[in-house]
């Protein structure tokens, strides 16, 4: 498939998932099981127990291929994680409970819960750092203004009226936000970890260590807040709801999958903006819903002024989507070299701002340099100045990629 | 022992499309590029022996419309990511 249109869809396929499975936590909590802290226990044990089944059925062969590789050709079967693997999902698995203790500890505590995490969504503007870090490039300017409106837009849609506590809001902006950079990180170094012939992790194997992993962490970070007692209704809850419980968690399960094999396509920055834009498609699902669920779903109450703010963080997000979209050029350089040691070049190469990877060949050009930059006006600047002040350089071609498919 | 090369194709005009197709056809091409410049399409290709990539490359010179390739096989690579 072309690797480009799956950037964009697989998280917002994923944004999509969210949305449905946030409004399924909706109805759960208002017509099922009340106590935040029982749901959430009970969330992750059937999301644990349903896991199981899933991948196995993900895992049957019809023809040569299983089920799984159809939605991430990398699938082949269940591998248990070792090594470097084990200790990113581990990481990965820790932060992603830290941040749903905070999330159920607010949702639990805080007087409007849904207006403090709200704030949630400027996680995408922390990642641009983050992705400075692993990516070894500094964010370009179309992507810092892209992402901060889609962040922005989703927050003022996910905005309600309710009191802001400072505390509450130290907690979102610090440990809760940041944990979620924590997840992507792991996640996307999990999912860049290759595999002979250049495969990699796939994201159903991601997804289902991970929930694994996250409900053991879960379980031991939120019992001492929930109580034993709560943790006893949680397994009798899991029991009682489990079909609703675990289609739930196999929407959520899809999500992560779509949004883990989306981490391994482009910036982290960029997939969680994207994914992040589930309040509008929830907003959206809302007036079908309240039909189904009038009692639950509701949108009575809310004035105009207050709609005329969510229509312009919806403006604001899907602006910004298109800018994200519209604004990438990627290509190739071909290098030829003057007798030098290919090492020392190779540094020189790999250091040029917007080089994404550098190979070494055998053949007519010594060096294929592939190349990603947010506009063509970058490439002179960024790339051919640079090549140009090289004096091991002699000769060198640029071979701008018009469409691109890879089989990922 | 695994081998990466790119395969730097010229195309008939107007035969573009089909010799992609065609290239998506052949699984060891893992990515296919369409460029503008001196090539019309650039193909990365992942084998295990260089017999391999003979074979990958008589299948590329079969399809229609391929007027001339060149290749390079990949001696080292770096990620910047990976670094």
């Amino acid at each position: 498939m072309r690797k480009r249109l799956l950037l964009y869809t697989l998280p917002l396929t994923s944004a999509v998932l969210y949305a449905t499975m946030a409004s399924m936590d909706t109805y759960i909590i208002a017509r099922l099981i009340s106590d935040p802290w029982v749901f959430g226990l009970a969330i992750f044990i059937v999301g644990s127990l349903s896991a199981v089944p899933l991948v196995l059925l993900l895992s049957l062969r019809i023809g040569r291929r299983p089920i799984g590789s159809r939605i991430d050709p990398n699938f082949t079967r269940i591998i248990v994680p070792r090594g470097r693997l084990l200790l990113l999902l581990l990481v990965a698995s820790l932060a992603n409970a830290c941040s749903s203790v905070i999330y159920f500890y607010l949702v639990a505590t805080s007087a409007d819960p849904a207006a403090v995490l709200a704030f949630g969504a400027l996680v995408s503007v922390y990642l641009l750092f983050a992705d400075a870090v692993y990516e070894k490039e500094r964010p370009s300017l179309v992507e810092i203004q892209a992402i901060t409106m889609i962040a922005v837009g989703v927050l003022l849609v996910s905005l309600s009226r309710g009191r802001i506590d400072a505390l509450e809001l130290a907690l979102v902006l610090g440990p809760y936000n940041v944990s979620a950079v924590v997840y992507n990180y792991a996640m996307k170094s999990a999912r860049s970890i290759r595999l002979p012939r250049g495969r990699r992790y796939d994201s159903i194997n991601l997804r289902f260590w991970l929930i694994l992993f996250s409900t053991l962490f879960f379980a031991a970070l939120s019992a001492p807040l929930a109580g034993l007692e709560r943790v006893a209704r949680a397994l009798v809850a899991s029991f009682t709801h489990f079909t609703m419980l675990a289609i739930d968690m196999t929407i959520t399960f899809m999500a992560y999958v779509c949004y883990i094999r989306a981490l391994g396509l482009g910036k982290m920055s960029t997939v969680n903006a994207l994914a992040g834009t589930s309040p509008i498609f929830a907003l959206a699902m809302t007036p079908v819903l309240s039909l189904v669920a009038p009692d639950v779903f509701s949108l009575a109450g809310i004035d105009p002024v207050f709609w005329a703010i969510k229509a312009l963080g919806v403006t604001m997000a899907v602006v910004g989507v298109a800018s994200l979209a519209l604004t990438e050029v990627r290509a190739y350089v071909l290098v030829k070299a003057r007798p030098c040691p290919p090492s020392r070049l190779l540094l020189k190469l790999i250091r040029i701002r917007g080089v994404e990877m550098v190979s070494v060949c055998a053949g007519q050009w010594d060096f294929v340099l592939r190349v990603r930059l947010r506009s063509l006006g970058q490439a002179y600047e960024r790339i051919v100045r640079q090549l140009e002040r090289i004096p091991e350089i002699e000769d060198f071609v640029w071979v701008t990629v018009l469409a691109e498919y890879e089989a990922i | 022992m695994v081998v990466r090369a790119y395969i730097a194709i010229n195309v008939e005009p107007g035969k573009t499309s089909h010799v992609f197709s065609e290239l998506r056809k052949i699984p060891e091409c893992t990515i296919i590029s369409v460029t503008a410049g001196e090539w019309d399409l650039l193909v990365r290709v992942v084998v295990d022996s260089l017999e391999d990539l003979y074979n990958v490359t008589e299948k590329i010179h079969s399809i229609d419309g391929v007027v001339r390739t060149m290749t390079l096989v990949v001696e080292k690579e770096v990620v910047k990511a990976e670094m």
